[in-house]
């Protein structure tokens, strides 16, 4: 058994698997690499790489409806995370704690939203909003992003709350902590991992979220991905590239810096 | 212990049921100021249930808990002078040695410098200086054991429960552990009350044992009391090693009675038995004795099965005619028959305890249901 788990790969093996993850990897970052090349591209029409230039990463300062586009998302993200991150964690906390009849029938509506079309959650939004008089923007907009946000705080904050031990709740309880305290001050902060891969993941839903925002915002809020797919019509403009490989730039760093950290605690634990 | 001793917790007439399980039945029981005292049973009997109980994690279904002489129904587990030793010690995995043992501190707003002064005192107690910035994650089982002890004892509370303490750390720390506890225990003048299944460490650690067995507190007494004089078969059994004969009453006379077993006749203290009454009579194997030729009253007979060298005692295995074994143990040196030969038992009366069969209580019992019943249909009708 142990003979077989152990064996050297023969060499036939070893190449299969080498150009097999080669493979995946091109497949992966094959089109990213594209845009980043293109970013610097001195032609306007990405269809041949002229020469070298870095003029584009210039020119997203001149153009102010991309780069109120960009904030606009930041904001959006910023908003609908905080707010799903309250609400989400506050429910994952109270469905782990209390044990109430339909309990278990909640847990399943929360996955609803999840796996349902999110061409029908946008829909289902926007004749909310009409019902509602929310005139569409900026408000709708972070309205609805927390609320298809909400569910996977919930499910990354649970995960986190299944190996959570109680008596340290009673520990704290017995040591003289109410419970506002018990929660503030042992609950939250031990469960603050799963808090912080939920506001992450909320961040990312919203901030490349296109179907739902296309149906719940006006004329006054639109995001980056919907300025990208407006532009797209009359031919992407090289300085969307630049942005988006700023993007990219700010989400590899961000990604190393989480790894570092984990690493560390890990190391800490 | 004092001569008066104050009770400082007092169990009257508590159930605790979970749906419809019966946890804890009817159970009476008074805590006194600074004794060590024990509860012990088997895994599942109760013991975390009644303590936390007594902590104010669960309330009782029925009946009534006094601390310090106050209902403590209303009372928060905070507002009780009482702090908690967790089984698996609870420690704050986010917070350092430190902050752990400061937490109760830092919850009644006592202020920075005498927080710090307390700490300090406390990490002496418990001997863990040097390692203040540690967190849990980077402490031995020991260690995290004495975090959770100083933690506990910060709060100067009256009262101490303890949770099978002991129960993850490996035998030569826990013997340590032991010691340190008791002596701890002595120096702080504080009420112990000691959760274990380990009847050893009950044995000797406590000043009283409370024994449990399926949710029912069977016998609260001594050390010594629950060793020599165990109440109930099931303590017989679990406390040290005792050869139990299950046996009828024939006659009763002179502080002696007659008793008849499956193995035989054998003798046994009198009391108020009835005739026909049953009964176990239990022997400790040190006090079960050998004899080559039939002592009157006894008639129970049987072959060596196996004797065993133990460096002070043997032990030895006899099995009677009808099959029970029976263990003896003789100090090494005094004489007893080798393996393979035929014995005659018995022992010297004083030395035996006589515990009534829990089925007598159960026919009893059912008498009174059925008065009660007759009553309750009486009444119905009464109603219609
Ligand atoms: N919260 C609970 N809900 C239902 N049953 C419980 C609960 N806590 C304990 N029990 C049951 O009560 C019994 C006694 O448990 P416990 O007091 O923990 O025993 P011990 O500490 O003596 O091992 C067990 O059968 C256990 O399954
Ligand atoms: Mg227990």
């Amino acid at each position: 058994m142990s003979k077989l788990l152990t064996k050297t790969p023969s060499l036939a093996e070893k190449i299969f698997s080498r150009s097999f993850s080669a493979l995946i990897f091109i497949f992966l970052y094959a089109p990213i690499a594209v845009v980043v090349l293109f970013s610097f591209n001195s032609s306007k029409r990405n269809i041949v790489f002229e020469n070298f230039t870095l003029k584009w990463y210039g020119e997203i300062f001149y153009n102010d409806a991309l780069l109120d586009s960009f904030f606009t998302t930041l904001a959006v993200a910023s908003a609908s995370t905080l707010i799903a991150v309250v609400i989400g964690t506050l429910t994952a906390i109270a469905m782990f704690r209390y044990k109430f009849k339909g309990k278990s029938i909640i847990d399943a509506l929360l996955y609803v939203p999840v796996v349902m079309p999110e061409i029908v959650l946008g829909i289902s939004l926007l004749s909310s909003f009409a019902l509602a008089h929310v005139p569409l923007g900026f408000v709708s907009l972070i309205i609805a992003h927390a609320t298809f946000s909400i569910p996977f705080v919930v499910f990354t904050v649970q995960a986190r709350l299944s190996g959570f031990d109680r008596s340290l709740e009673e520990a704290a309880m017995d040591l003289g902590a109410n419970r506002i305290r018990v929660l503030t001050g042992i609950t939250i902060p031990v469960i603050f991992p799963g808090i912080i891969s939920g506001a992450a993941l909320a961040f990312t839903l919203s901030i490349d979220d296109f179907i739902i925002s296309f149906f719940t915002t006006g004329a006054s809020a639109v995001t980056f991905p919907l300025k990208i797919m407006e532009s797209v019509r009359s031919g992407i403009r090289p300085d969307v590239y630049a942005l988006s490989a700023l993007i990219m730039l700010a989400t590899f760093i961000a990604v190393i810096i989480a790894q570092v950290l984990s690493y560390r605690k890990k190391q800490k634990l | 212990m004092q001569e008066n001793p104050k009770p400082i917790v007092e169990i009257i007439n508590v159930n605790k049921f979970y749906g419809d399980n019966h946890i804890v039945r009817d159970l009476n029981l008074t805590i006194y100021e600074k004794e060590f005292l024990s509860i012990l049973g088997p895994s599942g009997c109760g013991k975390t249930t009644l303590l936390r109980m007594i902590a104010g994690f669960e309330y009782q279904t029925d009946g009534e808990i006094l601390i310090e002489g106050e209902p403590a129904v209303n009372k928060e587990p905070y507002q009780r002078n009482i702090n908690t030793v967790f089984q698996n010690y609870a420690l704050f995995p986010h917070l350092s040695v430190y902050d752990n043992i400061a937490y109760g501190l830092k919850m009644k707003k006592v202020p920075k410098n005498e927080i710090r002064q307390k700490v300090a005192q406390a990490i002496s107690t418990v001997r863990l200086e040097g390692f203040e910035k540690r967190y849990p994650s980077q402490l031995s089982g020991g260690q995290k054991q004495r975090v959770a002890i100083a933690r506990a004892i910060i709060n100067n509370p009256k009262v101490l429960l303890l949770d099978e303490p002991l129960g993850a750390l490996d035998m030569k720390l826990r013997k340590q552990m032991q010691i340190e506890l008791k002596s701890l225990q002595r120096k702080l003048g504080i009420t112990f009350v000691f959760v274990t299944h380990d009847q050893e460490e009950a044995l000797t650690m406590s000043d009283r044992i409370a024994v449990m067995n399926k949710g029912v507190l069977e016998q609260c007494d001594i050390p010594k009391k629950i060793y020599d004089e165990p109440a109930t078969k099931f303590i017989a059994d679990f406390i040290g090693e005792s050869n139990l004969f299950e046996a009828v009453v024939q006659n009763e006379d002179n502080g002696v009675s007659e008793l008849y077993s499956e193995a035989g006749e054998l003798l046994g203290k009198s009391g108020e038995f009835e005739r026909e009454e049953l009964l176990y009579v239990s022997l400790r194997p040190e006090k079960t004795l050998f004899s080559d030729a039939p002592i009157g009253g006894f008639s129970l007979y049987g072959v060596v099965k196996e004797s065993i060298f133990l460096g002070n005692i043997v032990k030895s295995i006899v099995i009677l005619t009808n099959g029970q074994a029976v263990k003896i143990n003789t100090p090494t040196g005094t004489p007893a028959p080798e393996t393979g030969k035929n014995t005659y038992i018995y022992w010297d009366v004083k030395d035996c305890v006589m515990i009534p069969a829990v089925s007598n209580k159960i026919f009893k019992y059912l008498e009174d249901i059925k008065y009660e019943e007759e009553l309750k249909i009486g009444g119905e009708e009464q109603n219609v």
